[in-house]
């Protein structure tokens, strides 16, 4: 069984009659564990949806996507995303929004779970 | 701006309060054509010839307002206090009742923000309440609570608290989906999420509800003054205007 693996995906929504307009139906796809894979595509074929759904972001109509032979039913700190627009906070420096991810993740690992990551990415990330 | 441009600035306004001030003792310039008959009349009920009508001249308003400034703190019973402690009392209730509809308001609009079957299903009565004028909510106030000086504060919690929600609910809704995202993918807690991401994203336009909830609570604090009594700019005008009334 392959590290990722894609069954079946649609993604379909209700058009304004009423009918329904499918981005992609049955897209099937497998990827190992350290392959590099492209999703290459006109704009609107919906590439960016099934990075989403992938990621948990969003759900797709039809069809599972199983990761380490479990499926994947929302976002999780398994997988990585980096959004198309920047998504970092204007209200935090750029230390900050660091510091914030950070502690997101080691979050229930005792008091100040960044403690010992931030000075590390402080060390790397000054010139 | 250049310190030559605030100068010239300065000197406009001060060439406008001229202008205005001088229109204004022009059209209250005492009438010259005042017949015997009206000055026999005048003595008979006792006025001396110092009898005032219509707008006063602004040499009166600077004189009755030097004197109320002169003296701001004293207190001679309830009817008749200086204008320190009027402006006391009217900032007080401002900011009793601003404080709760901010208490009251944010938690409240955040709720309605985050959930949009409660946004949709809150927004209908939002919008009925809204445009009760503040004023009408007066009677209501003195009948069941019963004091005028907490019917006040409820006057400027009931008008300060509609802009307050709109804007919160809809500054949480309108968060960038992005850094909702984020923080999805990251696994943040609820609460975490509610006060890191949402609340500093939303808080331009929660602020922005504040000063309009501001603006209209200093509007509406002299007229429900005026109408609750006790002590306040509002009343204190009020009772002026209706004892000058009745004198002439």
């Amino acid at each position: 069984m392959a590290f990722l693996e894609v069954q079946g995906l649609s993604k379909i929504y209700p058009a304004k009659d009423g009918r329904p307009l499918p981005v992609f139906e049955r897209v099937d796809f497998t990827i190992e564990q350290g392959e590099f894979v492209c999703i290459v595509g006109h704009s609107g074929c919906g590439k960016t949806t099934i990075l989403n759904i992938l990621a948990g972001l969003d759900t797709p109509s039809e069809g599972v996507v199983i990761m380490d032979r479990r499926e994947v039913t929302g976002p999780s700190l398994d997988r990585g995303v980096v959004f198309q627009g920047h998504a970092l906070m204007p209200w935090l420096s750029v230390m900050k929004n660091i510091a914030f991810a950070v502690r997101s993740a080691l979050a229930g690992m005792g008091p100040d779970p960044g403690r010992d990551a931030l000075p590390e990415i402080h060390r790397h990330g000054r010139p | 701006m250049s310190s030559r441009d605030f100068w010239r600035a300065a000197a406009l306004s001060l060439v406008f309060l001229a202008v205005l001030l001088g229109v204004w003792h022009l059209a209250t310039l005492p009438r010259q054509q005042a017949s015997a008959a009206n000055d026999e009349y005048a003595k008979l009920m006792g006025k001396g010839a110092k009898k005032t009508e219509g707008l006063p001249t602004p040499a009166q308003i600077g004189e009755t307002a030097w004197k109320h400034l002169a003296d701001p703190f004293y207190d001679r019973g309830s009817n008749d206090k200086g204008i320190g402690i009027q402006l006391a009392v009217l900032a007080r209730r401002v900011g009793l009742g601003l404080a709760l509809a901010i208490l009251f308001a944010v938690p409240l609009g955040f709720l309605i923000g985050m959930s949009p079957l409660m946004h949709a299903r809150s927004i209908p009565f939002i919008q009925v309440l809204k445009p009760i004028s503040p004023l009408a909510w007066m009677p209501i106030a003195l009948y069941t609570i019963k004091d005028s000086s907490v019917s006040g504060v409820f006057v400027i919690f009931i008008c300060s608290v509609w802009p307050m929600l709109i804007n919160t609910a809809h500054g949480v809704a309108s968060v960038r989906r992005d850094w909702l995202n984020v923080a999805r993918t990251l696994e943040v807690k609820p609460l975490r999420r509610a006060f890191l991401v949402i609340l500093p994203a939303a808080a331009p336009t929660i602020l922005t509800g504040m000063r309009i909830s501001m603006g209209i609570a200093w509007l509406v604090i002299v007229a429900a003054e005026m109408l609750v009594g006790g002590t306040g700019i509002g009343y204190s005008s009020g009772t002026s205007g209706t004892i000058s009334t009745s004198r002439t």
